[in-house]
């Protein structure tokens, strides 16, 4: 008997060698379940002499417990390591493509995002225009030099490729009436030859805001926010003179060379200032022919260039990039 | 416009540095391009030459030593053959610059050198480089030699459009002295040779007074051509000028002064028919030509305007002279043009001729009709001060257009609401004043004060009377234009224009009216002024009785008005002609008058007006928004607060079309495509190729370039050219662009534009694994939107393959294909918001089955048939499709995933078994074979 137990020992202990997850719970019920050898013995300890149960009860209990513990250290043998497949961590994983927004459109994002914020509507126009949106509606009579056809494309049936999306302005303001408070985003055309700093599309956006008590003023700390916002907090700015048919005053926006913080440098041809959007008070005349009254409304309009605004911000030095899809332009940004 | 500093300071006595004054000028709105000086050099020092030695390593060297004026003489090496001890040579110094090179210490060939001895090349004052430039032997040694040249610094402003009176010194010096200082201008005298008429020499005939509405002449006798005096010379170089001679220069000096374009013309070489000369402006014949003074043969056409004596065209008007009448050196009697062309017209001539000129620069922008009086002058005090002539008597001078006075009424409340600023009237009259305009506190009752005694005149009017003599509605017509408000000019106009107001309302201003004498018929009709010089005739039938007299109301019970007639003994009567004036009468004589009319007013608000006249060289400035920008722009930009519109709220409407393309743009680069701008332009091929009716594409007028003449229809054969452009750069490329597609519309329409999606897929792994992606791409579209693609409409969207012919045309090496989407439809099938579907609480079980298929058949047949065959099934969807081994060539097999459940319990197995083997008969009608049973 004591030789029986033995040899139960070395067999579940050998049977244990070659366990894997699969069977090891069969071996488990095999050696140590209801119907193994070793519970038939305990089973049938009560047919021998006191003695000999004491002895053989003992040895085949010891002999339980040796296997329960070899199982149980098996089954640690058996949990699956950390890193048991040997991956390698700086191995690149599965490939996602990755795509591209132009930068001019991430830039346009960026900037109707902050309109949006600021309760700006987006409204947007055809780029096919006829001469009174384009042209004649803002305060651009027939003779005046913007007009030549060296800067306007002209189809065939007279009508134009928009030279900006002022147009857009003036067909909102056909459907609604003050108070507006726009931004009007879009290709426009110049009929140019391309360089580094001109190309035959180009985008705008421009801004409309019409009330009665808008002003000057008004129009100075909004444009100021988009610098802000658009070129970094510690952005300066610097609203000078100057001269559009469409608007009067006019004013340009400089903003302090965000590479330079100001002092001069390439970007900036040495000033420390980046002339960055026209603007300026709604002409009477062109609120006249959005049939608005003059006289009891004011407004400021503006517009920006995304092209320029991204030129700055990435430092890309020729325009041209923008209209010749490259990818190793495009996959830049 | 180059703008000297010494020069402008002669005019202003404005103390700033050129950087300030760049700066000052910038915030006026003057566009400063570049300060820098005339000369392109810097450290450059008159040295005199003290010995010169050979050079021991170079045999074409010389070793100088030469005196800068400092203590010890610098060892120069210099190469040049005529050097000679003693002369005056200009030196660059180390650290100093010529010729855009920065100079250093050098050594050359073994030996020191400190600086350099300079040619006129070298420093940009000519084009010998033969030597180095010796100067005159009494030049002073140590001087700079910017100095010794009359260097000057010079600001070059980019001048605005509408702004020609900066194309003159002296309109700039008005700009640099607004607000900051005094501006004193020279003093224009013509001294006359009182014994011989300038009519009597020469005619002007204007036949285009559209073109030239100003034409002014002068001649100047007995000039004698030499060189202009060196300031004069120093000055025209100082603006980019060659001077040639001191008739010539002069031409020139004036031009730069004031703005104005003079022509000189040999007065003696005019074709001189009896006793006069004869200059007629008129259009240039067909084919007639003209050699202008830079040689050129130009030919001429009816578009153009000439100026021409009896036989010869002699100029271009406005662009360039002409060779036959140019002034030289044995030219003694000068005509003076000085005249105002159509702007328009000079531009166009310029454009067509190719031929640009300073004149022509000033001209397009158009020119005050006043400027050539003074420019004339000027240009004839020059010539006897600096050329020794004697003006003739006299000035001719045909115009033939009004010389518009710009009156305006400005209210500093309304400035400062439309500014956010808040500036006090004197303010206001102070910078408008700096800027010379003319600038009051307008009070209506001191104003008609004035007038009191003028006569009455019927019919006076501001062309001959101005502010000497009345008729009722003149007086009132001028007070009100003094503020630029156009009440009408005649008594019918006023009552009609004005609004009424009660007699018990009465207020300062208002105009009262009775019928009284109507001294000729009674009529319907008046014109109204624009405020601009435009007149626009406007009928009423409101007053058939008409209206003869009125008067304008000056408080306390009094009327001021002119008046020729009065009512006594039940009738109108004259007054005795000394009668006949303006006067004070009492309201009653209006309002008790038996023909009262009423009463009229024209402002809310005559309180705190300024009375502003513009001056003549401003013709820009022509409504009160031009005025804030006056105010605003001496007052500063930099004053005026920054503040946020205060508006009423309005609710921020979303724009949806906005947000579709901006949502597809972010899913389309999520998933790994590029972006891609590209221009519209596109040729016919590119049309045609992709079989697009030629006559739906809209057509450029002017193109860049020929083959690029039409608008697209189709975003793919600029797709197909991107990528063509970037197919070597990876295996794959993918690219996405979203545009405007257009086609012609209905005559006298817009071309229709539909916003398109293109994406463009080259993958070389091949034509299919492109497909896929395309579609894949077009899946993910649809799904993201939660459109059914079933329900889509024909045409909103296409997968192009490419084929060998068109790859070809396009240099496309690689196979791509083309996904397009109209995007507008789009949009409108994509469901507005998505609806709660009922979801099953009882299991919901798949299955696969796989079938192998002919190749024809298609994927949507296979899925249609399963999904109608059961109301168990929910779903199905393809998972796989497997070509090749061990099927056949025209064989497919397809694996569709079945998702079943039920709404009512749980499916048993039998249900399952009985769904799936409905789906299989299904598969089996469509010619499927069934592969392996079932998982």
């Amino acid at each position: 008997m004591e030789e029986k137990i033995k040899k139960i020992l070395q067999k579940a202990l050998a049977g244990l060698e070659a366990a894997t997850t699969e069977n090891i719970n069969e071996l488990q019920s095999k050696f140590l379940g209801r119907r193994s050898e070793l519970n038939e013995i305990l089973k049938s300890l009560g047919k021998l002499s006191l003695e000999e149960k004491k002895k053989v009860g003992a040895q085949a209990n010891k002999t339980r417990q040796e296997i329960e513990k070899a199982f149980e250290s098996k089954r640690q043998q058996l949990q699956p390591k950390v890193n048991d497949l040997k991956i390698d961590f700086t191995a690149p994983g599965k490939y996602f493509a990755v795509g591209h927004l132009h930068p001019v459109t991430q830039v346009m994002t960026e900037i109707l995002e902050v309109f949006k914020s600021m309760g700006y509507e987006i409204a947007d126009g055809p780029e096919v225009e006829d001469d009174w949106h384009n042209f004649e509606a803002l305060n651009l009579p027939p003779e005046h030099p913007a007009r030549d056809m060296q800067d306007t494309f002209y189809l065939t049936d007279g009508n134009v490729l928009r030279t900006h999306t002022s147009p857009v302005q003036i067909r909102y303001t056909e459907k609604h009436k003050p108070p507006i408070k726009i931004v009007s985003p879009g290709r426009c055309y110049r009929n140019e030859n391309e360089d580094a700093s001109h190309s035959w599309s180009f985008h705008q956006i421009e801004g409309l805001v019409i009330d009665k008590n808008i002003t000057f003023a008004d129009l100075k700390g909004t444009l100021e926010v988009l610098a802000k916002a658009l070129l970094g907090p510690e952005t300066r700015t610097r609203f000078r003179p100057s001269f559009f048919p469409y608007t009067e005053p006019s004013a340009e926006l400089d903003a302090s060379c965000p590479h330079c913080k100001g002092a001069g440098c390439r970007s900036c041809g040495y000033s420390g200032w980046l002339e960055l959007l026209g603007s300026g008070m709604v002409h009477p005349e062109v609120l006249k022919n959005m049939k608005i009254d003059p006289d009891k409304y004011t407004g400021f309009a503006f517009g920006l260039g995304p092209e320029r605004v991204a030129a700055i911000k990435h430092e890309i030095p020729d325009v041209r990039y923008f209209w010749h899809p490259d990818v190793k332009f495009l996959e830049q940004f | 416009m180059k703008m000297p500093l010494k020069w402008l300071k002669e005019y202003t006595n404005v103390e700033m540095t050129a950087k300030q004054l760049a700066e000052h000028l910038t915030m006026v709105g003057q566009e400063v391009e570049s300060l820098g000086g005339t000369h392109d050099f810097d450290k450059v020092i008159i040295g005199e030459v003290l010995s010169i030695e050979k050079h021991p390593n170079a045999d074409k060297l010389h070793l100088t030593k030469v005196n800068v004026g400092i203590k010890d003489p610098l060892q120069i090496v210099c190469g040049a053959n005529n050097l000679s001890i003693g002369i005056r040579v200009p030196v660059v110094l180390v650290g100093g610059r010529v010729a855009g090179f920065k100079i250093d210490k050098a050594n050359l060939r073994g030996i020191e050198s400190f600086g350099m001895i300079c040619s006129e090349k070298e420093l940009g004052l000519g084009d010998n480089h033969d030597g180095i430039l010796i100067l005159d032997q009494d030049s002073k040694v140590g001087t700079d030699f910017k100095e010794y040249l009359g260097s000057e610094t010079v600001i070059d402003i980019k001048v605005q459009p509408n702004r020609p009176d900066c194309m003159g010194i002296w309109g700039l010096a008005r700009e640099v002295a607004a607000g900051k200082g005094k501006l004193t201008l020279p003093n224009i005298n013509v001294a006359e040779d009182k014994n011989e008429k300038t009519l009597e020499l020469v005619e002007i005939q204007v036949d285009e007074p559209d073109l030239c509405p100003r034409y002014m002449a002068r001649i100047v006798k007995g000039v004698k051509i030499g060189p202009s005096p060196k300031w004069l010379q120093d000055r025209l170089k100082s603006v980019g000028v060659r001077p040639i001679n001191n008739v010539v220069d002069i031409s020139n000096y004036v031009m730069f002064e004031t703005g104005q374009p003079l022509h000189f013309f040999d007065f003696d070489k005019i074709a001189n028919r009896g006793k006069k000369a004869k200059i007629i402006i008129r259009r240039a014949k067909k084919n007639e030509n003209l050699t202008t003074l830079d040689g050129v043969n130009q030919k001429l056409n009816p578009d153009m305007l000439l100026i021409s004596d009896e036989k010869n065209p002699v100029a271009v008007a406005g662009v360039m002279g002409g060779k036959n009448t140019e002034v030289n050196d044995a030219t003694k009697n000068i005509l003076i043009e000085a005249a105002v062309f159509d702007k328009t017209n000079i531009r166009k001539t310029s454009k067509s001729l190719n031929l640009r000129s300073e004149a022509v620069s000033r001209f397009e922008k158009g020119l005050p009709l006043t400027l050539p009086e003074i420019s004339i002058d000027r240009a004839a005090q020059l010539l006897s001060e600096l050329a020794g002539g004697k003006a003739t008597k006299g000035t001719i001078d045909v115009l033939s257009k009004w010389i518009w006075i710009q009156h305006l009424g400005l209210s500093v409340a309304k400035t400062n609401k439309f500014l956010g600023i808040d500036t006090k009237n004197q303010e206001c009259i102070d910078i408008l004043r700096s800027l010379e305009f003319e600038a009051d506190k307008f009070d209506i009752v001191n104003e008609a004060k004035k007038h009191l005694g003028k006569p009455y005149l019927y019919g006076a009017n501001y062309k001959q009377n101005r502010a000497e003599a009345f008729d009722c509605s003149y007086l009132t017509d001028y007070i009100y234009s003094l503020i630029n408000v156009q009440i009408g000019h005649t008594s019918l106009g006023q009552l009609h224009h004005g609004w009424e107001v009660k007699t018990s309302d009465l207020r300062a201003g208002d105009i009262l009216f009775y019928k009284g004498h109507i001294d000729k018929s009674v009529t319907n009709e008046y014109h109204k002024n624009d405020g601009k010089g435009n007149h626009t005739k406007v009928l009423t039938n409101k007053y058939p009785e008409g209206v003869g007299h009125n008067g304008l109301y000056i408080g306390d019970g009094k009327v001021i008005h002119a008046a020729a007639y009065e009512y006594k003994e039940g009738k109108w009567q004259e007054k005795a002609k000394s009668d006949q004036k303006v006067e004070i009468v009492p309201v009653e004589y209006f309002t008790k008058n038996p023909e009262f009319i009423g009463v009229r007013r024209y402002v809310e608000n005559l309180d705190n007006l300024i009375a502003v006249t513009v001056p003549w060289w401003r013709e820009d400035v022509k409504n009160n928004a031009d005025l804030y920008e006056e105010i605003a722009r001496v007052w500063g930009y930099n004053n005026i607060p920054s503040t946020l519109p205060e508006m009423r709220d309005i609710l921020p409407r979303e724009n949806l079309d906005y947000k579709f393309v901006n949502k597809l743009r972010q899913l389309l680069a999520s998933i790994g495509l590029t972006e891609i701008f590209t221009y519209p332009f596109v040729s016919k091929k590119d049309i045609e190729t992709f079989g697009e009716d030629i006559k739906q594409a809209p057509r450029v007028a002017n193109p860049l370039l020929q083959e690029q003449g039409y608008l697209r229809t189709d975003l793919i054969p600029s797709m197909l050219k991107a990528l063509a452009e970037n197919q070597f750069d990876h295996d794959i490329i993918q690219f996405f662009e979203i545009s405007q597609v257009f086609h012609k519309n209905r005559a006298g329409t817009l071309p229709k534009e539909t916003k398109n999606l293109c994406v463009g897929i080259k993958n070389d792994a091949g034509e299919k694994a492109s497909f896929d992606m395309a579609k894949g791409i077009f899946d993910r579209i649809v799904t993201e939107f939660k459109i059914d693609e079933g329900s889509l409409p024909k045409g909103i969207w296409r997968i192009e393959l490419i084929s060998p012919e068109i790859m070809n045309k396009y240099d496309l090496k690689k196979k791509a294909v083309a996904l397009v989407i109209d995007l507008d439809k789009l949009q409108k099938a994509a469901p507005k918001k998505s609806v709660f579907q009922p979801i099953s609480k009882y299991p919901y079980v798949e299955r696969d089955i796989s079938a192998v298929f002919n190749k024809n058949q298609l994927a949507k047949e296979i899925l249609d048939a399963i999904k109608k065959c059961s109301q168990l099934v929910i779903n199905a969807k393809i998972i796989d499709i497997y070509e090749g081994k061990p099927y056949d060539n025209n064989q497919k097999s397809v694996t569709v995933r079945l998702t079943l459940s039920s709404f009512d319990k749980t499916l048993t197995d039998q249900e399952i078994e009985q769904t799936i083997n409905l789906c299989i008969k299904r598969i089996v009608t469509l010619g499927g074979n069934i592969r392996g049973g079932k998982k």
